[in-house]
């Protein structure tokens, strides 16, 4: 994927996700759009591409947050990897591969940050992250991957232009 | 190759830990990156933010239209309720200030008074009499003189234990005899029957008689049926005919019939009465009149002479 094409779609999700659907809130939390699309180039292009997407999208959101540069970044690059990993296996065999992946990558990135931000002195409770934030921020994600995974995937496909698109089950090169 | 990835590894990771920690406490400074972004971003989000907050409220309303309708329909039977309330207020609240005036003509009135409440009217306009809810049983009886506080309305004509019949100044069959104020000439009114209530006949029981519109009449107490100096009405035509010493006139009673909620009944007509001059400003004649008020002053009204 154009790494312009992808900036820009980053953006744009993050700005959707944002200002556009700010009062969208599903169990108190807002999907994670970017996630979706972290995960699909990752299911698409393998771990290390999702790894590098996550990072550069993670990046980008720390910068507009202004909050712990660089965790965000960290997180998003394991979420990428994760569903890089995952997708090595699993992607294409079954429709509901995708929200499964959003699923755990969801987790994992949510858990990542929170132990993170313990590592930098930012201290929030486990359990109430776990049922606050966590839990509720998995099912959402894999409920707008559900929704929004085909048409990211296809935009993923489409602006490929870097190595051989991964085939189903096939592992990454 | 391997010690360079590794190494470079290294590097992002103390980097970004550094970062990481930098920017974990407040943050009063923004760097340069982080400004161009925002500023670059803010005004699509001022955008976004506002077409979301059009959408989530257009949402919103259409979502909220049943409870909105609902809602529409209560406050509806509210307004309608509290508009029958206002409704019974006002007309409690003019009773009030009836009432009170009717207590304000109380002290001037004999100690032998009733004060009644209308209660029927007649069903055809050329009838003038009105039904009260006082009767024997109160002390009424036939031909007592009824009063309120702007001045004679008539006078009883019959009564059952519980009501009396008043017949009207302005009905046909009611005569009074009455002295024009300041000129003591002594004159007749009688009712016309007029359907609207606002006119009865002065005549005149003098010759040359210099009967003038703008004439206050009272009554003489000659008749021992009404106290001397009760408020009747004021002359507000005068006709003479040529070759006839006598003049005729209209007079407009003071009473306004058609309001008429609350009388007194004077129970012993030779009992003195010193009725409240002058006339409050809420006279109907004196608002009605060309703007100045009836010139009485606070002047005894002197005993009528006889022709």
């Amino acid at each position: 994927m154009k790494p312009w094409v992808y900036l820009g779609s980053v953006l744009c999700l993050y700005l959707v996700e944002t200002s556009l659907f700010s009062s969208l809130t599903v169990w108190g939390v807002r999907p994670d759009l970017v996630l979706v699309l972290v995960c699909a180039v990752g299911l698409h292009r393998g771990l290390r591409d999702g790894a590098i997407a996550g990072f550069l999208a993670g990046l980008l959101l720390d910068l507009g947050e202004g909050q712990l540069i660089g965790l965000g970044a960290v997180t998003k690059a394991l979420a990428g990897a994760g569903a890089g990993l995952i997708g090595q296996t699993l992607f294409g065999t079954n429709a509901l591969v995708p929200a499964l992946v959003l699923l755990c990558a969801s987790v994992l990135e949510q858990t990542a940050y929170l132990f993170g931000s313990w590592a930098f002195g930012v201290y929030r409770p486990f359990g109430d992250g776990l049922w606050r934030v966590i839990l509720p921020s998995a099912w959402v994600d894999a409920l707008t991957g559900i929704i929004l995974f085909p048409l990211i995937a296809s935009l993923v496909r489409r602006y490929s232009v870097i190595g051989k698109e991964r085939g189903v089950g096939s592992a990454e090169g | 190759m391997g010690r360079v990835y590794i190494i470079a590894a290294a590097l992002l990771c103390l980097l970004l830990s550094a970062l990481i920690y930098v920017t974990s406490d407040v943050r009063t400074r923004v760097s340069l990156p982080e400004v161009a972004l925002r500023e670059a971003l803010a005004p699509v989000q001022n955008a976004f933010s506002t077409a979301s907050q059009w959408v989530t409220e257009s949402v919103g309303a259409v979502g909220s239209f049943p409870r909105l309708h609902e809602e529409n329909r209560e406050l509806r039977r509210n307004v309608a309720r509290l508009e029958a309330e206002l409704f019974a207020l006002r007309s409690v609240q003019a009773q009030n200030v009836r009432l009170r005036e009717m207590l304000d003509l109380k002290p001037h009135l004999p100690a032998q008074s009733v004060v009644a409440r209308v209660v029927a009217r007649p069903t055809e306009h050329w009838f003038a009499h009105i039904t009260i809810n006082r009767g024997r049983s109160d002390g009424l009886r036939a031909g007592l003189p009824v009063v309120d506080e702007r001045g004679i309305v008539g006078q009883v004509e019959s009564v059952t234990p519980q009501t009396a019949r008043v017949i009207l100044l302005v009905d046909p069959k009611s005569a009074v005899g009455g002295v024009v104020v300041g000129t003591d000439e002594p004159v007749l009114v009688e009712g016309i029957g007029d359907p609207t209530g606002q006119r009865a006949s002065v005549q005149p029981l003098v010759r040359d008689s210099g009967l003038t519109v703008g004439d206050e009449v009272v009554t003489s107490g000659l008749s021992r049926v009404f106290p001397k100096g009760l408020p009747i009405g004021r002359v507000v035509e005068v006709a003479r005919s040529e070759g006839e010493l006598r003049s005729q006139g209209i007079l407009q009673p003071y009473v306004d019939f058609a309001r008429l909620d609350w009388v007194s009944v004077i129970v012993d007509p030779s009992a003195e009465v010193l009725w409240p001059w002058p006339r409050a400003a809420s006279d109907p004649l004196v608002e009605r009149s060309t703007g100045d008020a009836i010139p009485h002053g606070d002047a005894p009204i002197e005993e009528a002479s006889t022709p």
